[in-house]
């Protein structure tokens, strides 16, 4: 079953299903890579996540240039969000990408932004997660993503394209 | 004697530092002055100041004065009514004066505006420095140290003592014997000297808004520990994973892209502090400027550097939080954890330009 099929039938099961705490949903694309959405709510059209983590083994200790590479074509790639997301600081001795929304959303009362991680530590990891920021407040809180169906679908079917 | 001129620039002078007085939070938060400070003058431009002055009608349009006419004959007869050419304009002239202060000046007004009290020096004055004093006289020196006064003195005394001084005729010619000449003195002075490290986040997140930021706000506390203290050496340190010390032009104009770890910057600071500035003989002031968003796990590592080496030898360890357009990080909420621990810590958040008089009052207001 394609990582797609997968994918609907979750979200089929899924329909109705609200909660604080997430249920966390384990996809299989090939090359043994893993796509997990820890979801917070479904309907028949639309559904929010806390977030989305790929794991890719074969970017076990991969050279940092490959992970730039993976961090150039997501970047590409996902244009449908609400914002367009841009890598942002490159850590080369912690092996880490950190790719944000740019720019942030910007409102009177504060910040949204996206975040994107990108790092090679144990497997290849991807983990996109949204956060909020108040103004004169320090810090910032997660939140979750909200998406319908077929951009949740396309924006997957991204992910595990876009592994180099 | 003072002239009459001198009494009137002296009394312009202080009409146009009040005019800045007036609008210095104004210059502080927009930092207008900053591109035009000098060696040790900076000029501020200020609204022009309107001067009454008389001017000259049109010929032929009549006037005030003395002729021909009877009492309560009208004078001057205007021109017939009516609209010239052209339109009249719909902006206010833009009439600006800049003036110059010097570096004193203005730290005098930014302790009079925040009311900082003065700052008191740890320690003794341990340091010292050689300066040159004009105290002493000499048979011989370069004719640009010629006194005068005792030249004219000694000539004339001569040529009374040998019968050559005519009253009528008051001519005084000196010789090689009556030139007298100011000579200095090497002195050493003990005084008190500071230190100050600036540290700025310079990752990706840091954009040029915020950078301008720490630049003014970098400016005043400058300006204000230089009028306190006798010497200032400072050190500039940019971060972004990895720390450098750099020069001060290089401090406000460099942008990295790499990750953020706070911990670098004050292992550089360390080794700064330890290779030239021993805490016993200097005032050390470590200023810090970050957007906070440091990666998570080098906090614990930053917390135990600070408590380990800079907080025990630092007069004040200054943090600021800069907003950037993601927010204001997690940072300062690990410093706060501390911060009752430690009276040296002094924390701000920096959420845009306007936030800067008051941060800098924040951190000098301790008076430490």
């Amino acid at each position: 079953m394609t990582v797609l099929n997968q994918l609907n039938h979750e979200l089929i099961q899924l329909v109705g299903f609200h909660s604080a705490s997430p249920r966390t949903v384990t996809l299989a694309a090939k090359g043994k890579i893993e796509v997990m959405l820890d979801f917070t709510s479904v309907d028949t059209m639309s559904c929010s996540f806390q977030e989305v983590r790929v794991n890719v083994p074969a970017l076990t200790q991969a050279t940092f240039d490959k992970l730039k590479e993976w961090g150039q074509k997501l970047c590409q790639r996902i244009t449908y969000l609400l914002e367009n997301i841009g890598p942002l600081e490159y850590d080369e001795d912690a092996a880490q990408v950190l790719i944000r929304s740019t720019p942030p959303d910007q409102k009177p009362d504060g910040t949204r932004f996206y975040e994107v991680i990108l790092s090679s530590h144990a497997n290849g990891n991807f983990s996109l997660k949204r956060f909020e920021s108040q103004k004169g407040q320090p810090g910032r809180t997660q939140v979750d993503l909200q998406v319908t169906h077929e951009v949740l679908r396309k924006l997957v079917e991204d992910l595990v394209n876009t592994v180099p | 004697m003072v002239r009459r001129i001198d009494r009137d620039q002296q009394r312009f002078d202080k009409i146009i530092k009040g005019k800045v007085r007036q609008q210095l939070r104004k210059y502080i938060n927009h930092g207008e002055m900053i591109g035009r400070k000098g060696r040790e003058t900076v000029s501020i431009p200020v609204p022009n100041i309107e001067i009454p002055h008389f001017q000259h009608g049109e010929k032929g349009s009549g006037g005030v004065g003395q002729g021909e006419g009877e009492v309560g004959q009208p004078i001057g007869r205007g021109k017939g009514d009516g609209d010239g050419p052209g339109q009249a304009g719909n902006e206010r002239g833009q009439h600006i004066r800049e003036v110059e202060l010097t570096l004193e000046e203005l730290a005098d007004m930014l302790g009079e505006a925040l009311e900082l009290p003065r700052i008191e020096p740890k320690g003794e004055d341990a340091l010292t420095s050689k300066k040159d004093r004009y105290t002493s006289i000499r048979p011989t020196g370069p004719d640009s140290l010629r006194h005068f006064k005792r030249t004219y003195k000694r000539a004339l005394r001569r040529m009374i003592a040998t019968n050559n001084y005519d009253p009528q005729d008051p001519f005084i010619v000196p010789t090689k014997d009556d030139e007298r000449f100011r000579s200095w003195k090497t002195v050493t002075e003990p005084h008190t000297n500071a230190a100050v490290i600036y540290m700025m986040d310079v990752s990706g997140s840091m954009t040029d808004v915020q950078k301008e930021i720490v630049r003014t706000e970098a400016f005043w506390i400058d300006t204000w520990l230089k009028r306190q203290y006798d010497g200032i050496e400072r050190r500039y340190i940019v971060h972004d994973a990895v720390a450098h010390e750099v020069d001060e032009d290089t401090f406000y104009r460099i942008r990295e892209s790499g990750g953020t770890r706070i911990s670098s910057a004050y292992r550089a600071a360390d080794h700064i502090i330890k290779r030239d500035f021993p805490p016993s003989l200097w005032n050390i002031y470590c200023f810090q400027f970050s957007d906070g968003d440091n990666w998570g796990e080098d906090n614990s590592d930053c917390i135990e550097n600070l408590k380990q080496n800079l907080f025990p030898i630092c007069n004040l360890f200054c943090y600021g939080q800069v907003r950037s357009p993601y927010g204001s990080g997690d940072f300062i909420k690990e410093l706060r954890k501390v911060e009752e621990e430690f009276g040296n810590l002094i924390l701000s958040e920096i959420d845009d330009k306007e936030a800067i008089y008051g941060s800098i009052k924040t951190f000098l207001g301790t008076g430490k």
